[in-house]
């Protein structure tokens, strides 16, 4: 008896219009979980040297963990991964709400898409039945709009869709994939390598339990986290993210104005406090998960005397611009700094929409934001003029152009929404004259919303995640297994109950050591991938912003890098270029793997 | 409030709100002058050991700190999200 996953990864070949079962084996599954584990090893088995992200040999893999979809709170967390079109080469990006769970009810661990369509095409997923269907009616089509199409065409509303918008069909460097509409695996332009294929979303409906081991043990545990909500997650509970910013403010790390300064004097003005206090409609949860940290904001253009549930007017755009819809969700800190501090804008309502059209086209954040924040400082030195953009100037403090910025890069509309669409590192090295410089960024992906010169734990993050300026902290022991399992880092376990959770859910005797190897294979496949596509110790840096000093903290110095670098490097059994030797390959049985960097 | 009281206005930011009464405004509190930081700090239901960022008007301070009237101090979690 199996439990927590059935030994099935659907693969698909779009091409050929077939699908087959792969069967990995249930030691493959202990030994790497899920997520990036598979993503990885598949990558270098089925993918030769320098591929590129949009060839139809790119595979795209959807990878849940052993505990996704387990009755267990954090356990709704999907990887998907790829040859990314923006980073250096190894992308993934997470996330969570319903889709990964409805995917391991439907009787699958993952899916591996192969190949590309000619046509635009989704696919239809009900447990082991598999089906192409066009999609040449829904190319172009929002997320929102699609997801009602597909829903009414296959006749059930309990029918969970994972889709790319425009920006994905487009090929925006940054585009991403929405799951159930308001969650998205944003980073590293997994939607471009989606719309590439011509795949369009893919439909799951599942009605199996996911096996467990040991049922009552993970009700245990999800009656503590149910029990203890005040305790354990009181600020996700009841804001989500992004309840201190006005603390981050003060402590002199907000990014502002492109990371030029530390503090944002409006932080207190687009916080989750003040979404709650202005936007926010209600909060709901991902699969399984009583923490129900996720924000859902709705606003109307126009005061039209609606009223929500709990009596309250429905809220109002007081300059009457826009009405938000409250199916994209809303804001997370990211978000809110992204596409508010970071621009200089304090204008809630327009946060929220920017947050909104990203949503309804598919576009991540973090990249949306630093890409506009990357343009409009170069305008502000006259590094990059109205001849290079059609004639369109891009600019700090301007809650309008935000949005209007969305819809231009995801549609690729102009000549600015064209250089933009490349993400920042492409679209400097496009312009040349020393814009370069002002792109901050670690392997082409632009960095999160934490500065590394006042949180010292990001550097480690954005030196060493291998898709470059993430913020997750997937470099590290305990995120990077929670990413394999599919378990949410929000969800406050220490690593006794994370580890309780997966041998109640396996009925494997795992132990922290062990899990500590399941880490370590999942983080070396992915440098093996770098590597191979030519990334070496000298991309493990960081940008030239990040040497220089804020009001409140030193820039980070060349020795500091090298010293994390050394010590990272030692810690995994990697040797001084950061390559891992042969003689850890074979501890943890990769040794398979061990040529694939000459 | 006599001469030997200050008044201090206190927000609260990230979990740290759990401790804030609901439906209340954020607090404004009364203290004897000369209160330091962490004498704030004993008199509210924290956890042992509790991480708080504190920043006395927008600048972040140590415990040690002496509150005056009329400080705007700020108390967080320091944890932020993706």
């Amino acid at each position: 008896m199996r439990y927590g996953y059935w030994n099935r990864i659907l693969n698909v070949d779009l091409t050929e219009r077939r699908w087959w079962v792969e069967e990995p084996g249930d030691d493959l599954y202990r030994q790497l979980l899920g997520g990036r584990g598979f993503i990885a090893r598949t990558l270098l088995r089925d993918t030769a040297a320098g591929i590129d992200a949009y060839d139809p040999g790119n595979p795209l893999l959807f990878m849940p963990g052993v505990l996704t979809g387990v009755p267990l709170p954090g356990s709704g967390r999907h990887t998907i991964g790829a040859r990314s079109p923006l980073s250096a080469g190894y992308g993934e990006s997470e996330a969570g709400g319903f889709w990964g769970a409805e995917l391991k009810k439907a009787g699958w661990d993952g899916i591996v898409v192969r190949g590309a369509s000619e046509t635009p095409v989704y696919l239809w997923i009900n447990e082991d039945t598999v089906e192409f269907r066009d999609a040449a009616h829904l190319w172009g089509l929002v997320t929102g709009q699609a997801e009602e199409q597909i829903v009414a065409e296959l006749g059930d509303p309990r029918i969970r869709v994972a889709q790319i918008g425009p920006a994905g069909e487009n090929l925006v460097r940054f585009a991403s994939i929405s799951n159930d509409l308001n969650e998205v695996a944003g980073r590293a332009g997994m939607g471009a390598v989606m719309g590439a294929k011509k795949l369009k979303a893919i439909a799951v409906r599942g009605k199996k339990n996911v096996p467990v081991a040991d049922p009552e043990a993970i009700k245990r545990i999800a009656k503590w986290v149910s029990g203890t909500l005040d305790e354990n997650h009181y600020a996700f509970h009841n804001f989500g993210t992004g309840a201190a910013m006005a603390a981050k403010s003060a402590e002199g790390g907000m990014p502002t104005l492109n990371y030029q300064l530390g503090a944002f004097e409006g932080s207190d003005r687009i916080s989750a406090i003040a979404v709650r206090d202005q936007v926010r409609v209600e909060m709901r949860g991902c699969y399984a998960c009583s923490v129900r940290c996720k924000k859902f904001v709705r606003v109307e253009a126009r005061d039209t005397g609606e009223k929500l549930k709990n009596g309250r007017p429905v809220p109002v755009d007081p300059k009457g611009r826009w009405s938000i819809e409250l199916r994209y969700g809303g804001p997370e800190y990211e978000s809110l700094a992204a596409l508010g501090a970071n621009l200089g804008i304090d204008d809630l309502i327009a946060v929220c929409k920017a947050n909104e059209q990203a949503n309804a086209y598919c576009l991540d954040t973090i990249s949306l934001g630093c890409t506009i924040a990357w343009a409009a400082e170069c305008f502000e030195r006259e590094l990059l003029t109205a001849a290079d953009t059609g004639g369109y100037a891009v600019r700090f403090h301007d809650p309008e152009q935000v949005v209007e910025l969305a819809g231009k890069i995801a549609r690729r509309e102009g000549v600015i929404g064209e250089l933009l669409a490349e993400g920042a590192l492409r679209a400097a090295q496009r312009i040349g004259r020393g814009t370069e410089q002002y792109v901050v960024h670690v392997k082409g992906l632009e960095i999160a919303m934490h500065d590394p010169r006042h949180m010292e734990r990001m550097r480690t993050s954005y030196l060493f995640s291998p898709t470059g300026g993430d913020h997750m902290g997937s470099a590290t022991n305990k995120n990077g297994l929670r990413n394999q399992a599919g378990l949410c880092f929000f969800l406050n376990y220490s690593d006794q109950m994370a580890l309780d959770a997966l041998c109640a859910t396996t009925g494997w005797d795992l132990d922290q050591q062990e899990l500590d190897q399941i880490f370590e294979r999942g983080i070396s496949l992915t440098r093996l991938f770098n590597l191979r596509e030519g990334v070496t110790r000298a991309d493990d840096t960081l940008p030239h912003r990040m040497r220089e000093d804020l009001p409140k903290h030193a820039g980070i110095t060349q020795e500091q890098i090298d010293a994390l670098a050394d010590g990272y490097y030692r810690d995994r059994g990697w040797d001084a270029s950061g390559i891992p030797t042969p003689e850890r390959l074979a501890e943890l049985g990769l040794s398979e793997f061990a040529g694939s960097v000459v | 409030m006599s001469t030997a009281q200050v008044q201090v206005y206190v927000t609260l930011h990230g979990d740290i709100r759990r401790i804030r009464p609901k439906a209340a405004p954020d607090r404004e509190a009364t203290l004897v002058r000369g209160t330091t930081v962490a004498e704030l700090l004993a008199a509210l239901p924290l956890k042992p050991n509790e991480t708080l960022v504190i920043a006395v008007n927008n600048e972040v301070v140590t415990t040690g700190a002496t509150l005056h009237d009329g400080d705007e101090v700020l108390l967080s979690s320091p944890m932020e999200g993706g």
